[in-house]
């Protein structure tokens, strides 16, 4: 660095390329987002639910000072945005530094270098240096490395290094995380997440927006052909996985058909379609009744029915007639009604009259046989219920424009870390020189960023190639 | 063989090895330690045989649930443990890891949830499986970067009174947040704050208070309720042990603060007796409360794993305190150089680290296939995302700063504590209504 570089940074520049800052940045933010996991945060659960949790005055409180939405906050976005730009000029102010430690290694040095390395070694030489300089070119690449020749003050250096792009490995790192950052940031402002839900052959082209509510047209007709969910082999109360066969449309025309399951979803125009909830039997059609009279033996008579019909049942002279039909019986207050359209719990008024006596009313409920029967009636009753059933599909729909920025940032701090922690940058340096007796002296140095075992046995090597080499004649 | 019984003979061995390797520590017998690793060697061998039957009975890697993550966690940490000790010569790391690992399988052991489920559809992924994959290596690196980073401090001398006082400190508190600040009359336990419950045909993960909460709305009364799921109970006579703990661990660390301001060695003496009667009524309380504890109805170990497991680290923490109190000068001559220590720590946190960060992208991308966005701002994601910084700042704290040594090591046990807190903390600890495991 010389005289002019110095003398130029502002304060601004300077306080913001220190380490300093990105330490205290780096606490101020560890600091917010535990905040942000202490209370309860809006993204995680129903405003609702916080506030019962909380009492009012707290809830009042935290939700005053937008504690309730600390990573949506200005302040911690602020924070985020200082570390940031501290990231940038922190690497912009290294380049320079960090790009001549790689690319431009240190070969005019002197002996009081070598001896301070972290491995430093002295061979004694015999009288004549014979081929000296491919000897020394040999021993180097006999560990794999190249030797270049540096002279300074007519003495010869030789030196060699490896992996030196290592260097650059964090600054890489922190690029990565810029484009990470930016890629969180293009999705926090531009994404967009809604529902639809769909009954097995439905279609829709509009979604609910999960934010507001509002309804969104979605660019083209999505349609469920099926959906279907399947159970554990053998655990068959336990659901295994949720599907939904889905077919894009676009102006009428069917573009593209996927089945798609949790943790697979359609993709098309940057829309995302996740499986993400799953009714079974959500919709029935109602075709035929039947009343069934059971006989002790187990055997069965079957009367296909509909409302206001009667009929006789010869063996026990009974007329039976069908006054009601719920679809979803549900008593409320003394009254018998039906809850919904479903077919949840139906349930048939029957009235039974015997050719001697008074006619009877009783309800004869499909999924609970057993339990109108009383004692007086001679026959048995149940009533059987065939009907269509339709699954529904709950999609989620999302669209994200800044998730291949995310997955590239990701992808390139995984290399950057690779490049950073798994690639050791050493240099070697070898020099003649002479002790106090004038014998001829080869000094042998090196260095290396991060002390590692295999690279003492490599500088253990170089040094016994290297005496190995002058030992020949 | 069953697939339990080999955990369990595992912790045996391990048991026994970690006997051994202490005992290595005092006696410098090369038969001790030959014994010692065979016997660790033993236990790792029966521990993964227990892994694969599991892996082979389910159909999928044991990743889960909280159960086998730890089951996987402890043997990382084992056969980090195995190669620091013969890439390193560095006979007696086991003294310390193993403990480390020792502790973890014991809290797999009492851990609720050991049946091999099916897998519910979300955690169908194989980027689930590679995503707690790189969580085991990432967090047994940093398991064996605090085992070495403890080692480092007790061979630069970090005094004995220091860690007295530290120790001291750290079991009264555990106490006081035990005993919820009422232990003078009884000691609660408060249940599980993860309750499963049949719903339908699913089985459903509650956070106690949620679950009270639907409860209550169904009509039943608080008393019905107390009977169905005790949320929390009272224990009797265990509370005043605890209390006696507290009690004791708070004169220590008095007397321990009084020493380090008087430097007068009479305090010092007083402080280390009463932290070794401490140690005592310790296990008597932990032996007290798993006693009550099976005798109470409807009331499980693993109702609050969170408060047990604060019990039994505390205990031996304090026991291998008083254990190293016995020969601190020969145990420091016996260990290896504190360069070394230095070194191997700062090189597990180096596999450490990239590692987390693959944990946390992991993590994202399975999210974003699962649940359609990459992050969601949930308790755990911060959490992880923490830890990421801790260690991030460790290593820009350690590369440009040049801060190394003792105020590393300490950086490296505090960036553990994050991790703990992370694995389990979130899940139980903090308020919230959804489970995460």
């Amino acid at each position: 660095m010389n005289a002019a570089d110095k003398k130029s940074p502002s304060i601004l520049w300077s306080t913001f390329s220190s380490v300093r800052l990105a330490i205290f940045l780096l606490i101020i933010i560890t600091f917010l987002a535990i905040l942000g996991t202490v209370i309860i945060q809006k993204d995680v659960e129903e405003v609702e639910r916080i506030k019962a949790y909380y009492s009012p005055s707290v809830f009042q409180f935290l939700d005053r000072f937008g504690l309730l939405e600390v990573y949506h906050s200005w302040w911690f976005r602020g924070a985020i945005f200082l570390l940031a730009i501290n990231l940038i000029v922190c690497s912009l102010n290294k380049i320079p530094h960090t790009w001549k430690l790689a690319m431009h290694p240190k070969t005019q040095i002197n002996e009081e270098f070598i001896t301070k390395l972290r491995y430093a070694h002295k061979i004694k030489l015999p009288g004549n240096l014979y081929q000296f300089d491919e000897k020394i070119k040999r021993a180097f690449e006999r560990i794999g490395l190249k030797a270049r020749v540096a002279i300074k003050e007519s003495k010869q250096t030789y030196f060699a290094q490896k992996y030196a792009f290592s260097r650059l490995g964090y600054l890489f790192t922190h690029f990565s995380l810029i484009v990470l950052l930016f890629g969180v940031l293009i999705s926090s402002m531009f994404s967009i997440k809604g529902y639809l839900g769909l009954l097995a052959g439905e279609s829709a082209n509009s979604m609910e927006l999960a934010s507001s509510g509002a309804i969104m047209e979605l660019p083209f007709t999505i349609q469920a052909d099926d959906c279907w969910v399947e159970y554990y082999e053998d655990r068959p109360e336990m659901e295994k996985d949720w599907f939904s066969e889905l077919t894009v449309i676009e102006s009428g025309k069917p573009i593209l058909t996927k089945t798609i399951q949790v943790n697979d979803p359609l993709i098309y125009h940057g829309y995302h379609f996740f499986q993400h909830r799953f009714a079974p039997r959500a919709q029935s059609t109602l075709k035929q009744l039947f009343v069934t009279i059971n006989y002790p033996d187990n055997t069965k008579e079957r009367y296909p029915v509909e409302v206001g019909d009667t009929f006789l049942y010869k063996p026990a002279h009974l007329e039976i007639k069908v006054v009601r039909f719920l679809p979803d019986f549900v008593i409320n207050g003394r009254e018998a009604v039906s809850k919904s359209e479903e077919l949840n719990n139906p349930a048939v008024l029957l009235q039974v009259t015997p050719s001697s006596g008074s006619a009877r009313n009783i309800w004869v409920f499909s999924k609970f046989p057993d339990f109108h029967q009383s004692s007086e009636l001679p026959v048995n009753l149940a009533l059987e219920v065939v009907a269509d059933f339709k699954n529904w599909t709950g999609l989620m729909v999302t669209k994200d424009p800044g998730l291949w920025l995310v997955w590239i940032g990701c992808g390139l701090i995984t290399l950057s870390l690779i490049v950073t922690f798994y690639f050791n940058h050493r240099r070697y340096w070898v020099m003649f020189t002479k002790d106090r007796k004038k014998g001829k002296i080869l000094l042998i140095g090196g260095s290396c960023r991060r002390p590692h075992s295999r690279i003492d046995q490599e500088f253990r090597s170089l040094v016994g190639n290297l005496a190995e080499e002058f030992k020949r004649k | 063989m069953t697939e339990s019984s080999g955990y369990f003979l595992a912790f045996i061995f391990y048991g026994i090895a970690v006997v051994l390797y202490v005992t290595y520590l005092f006696r410098r017998r090369d038969i001790l330690w030959k014994s010692a690793s065979i016997t660790t060697i033993i236990g790792f061998i029966l521990h993964t045989l227990g892994l694969g039957i599991r892996w082979i009975n389910s159909g999928h890697p044991p990743f889960s649930n909280i159960y086998e993550m730890l089951l996987c966690f402890a043997w990382g940490v084992v056969l980090i443990n195995l190669i620091v000790e013969y890439r390193f010569k560095f006979k007696t790391s086991g003294t310390f890891v193993l403990t480390v690992a020792l502790a973890i399988l014991a809290i797999a052991l009492i851990m609720p949830g050991k049946e091999a489920r099916p897998l519910v559809p979300a955690l169908q992924s194989y980027w689930l499986h590679i995503h707690v994959a790189t969580g085991i290596i990432s967090y047994s690196a940093f398991a064996a970067a605090f085992a070495f980073s403890l080692i480092y401090l007790i061979k630069v001398r970090v005094s004995i009174h220091s860690f007295g006082l530290w120790l001291t400190g750290i079991t009264a508190a555990t106490y006081v947040v035990i005993g919820k600040f009422s232990i003078v009359q009884n000691a609660t336990y408060q249940m599980a704050r993860i309750i499963t419950a049949q719903q339908g045909d699913k089985t459903i993960y509650y956070k106690a208070k949620s679950l009270a909460e639907s409860f209550l709305k169904q009509g039943y009364t608080q008393e019905q309720l107390a009977n169905l799921y005790p949320l929390e109970i009272k224990i009797p006579w265990v509370g005043k042990i605890f209390f006696g703990c507290f009690i004791i661990f708070t004169a220590a660390l008095l007397l321990y603060l009084v020493h380090f301001f008087t430097k007068r060695a009479p305090f010092h003496g007083i402080a280390f007796r009463l932290t070794e009667i401490g140690f005592l009524f310790q296990v008597g309380s932990f032996l007290a409360l798993t006693y009550q504890i099976y005798q109470l109805p409807n009331v499980y170990l693993i109702s609050n794993p969170f408060e047990y497991i604060a019990i039994v680290f505390i205990t031996i923490l304090i026991g291998a305190f008083m254990v190293f109190n016995l020969k601190y000068e020969q145990i420091i001559s016996h260990l290896p150089e504190a360069k070394l220590l230095d070194n191997i720590s700062y090189r597990s946190i180096a596999i450490g680290f990239p590692f987390l960060t693959l944990l946390i992208i992991t993590g994202a991308i399975w999210a974003q296939k699962a649940w359609g966005s990459y992050w969601s701002n949930d308790p755990k994601e911060w959490w992880s995302a923490i830890t990421w910084l801790v260690y991030a700042a460790y290593l820009h704290t350690r590369i440009a700063k040049g801060w190394a040594r003792k105020r590393s090591a300490y950086f490296s046990v505090i960036g553990f504590i994050f991790i703990i807190f992370t694995l389990f903390g979130v899940t139980y600890l903090l308020p919230g209504l959804h489970a995460y495991e």
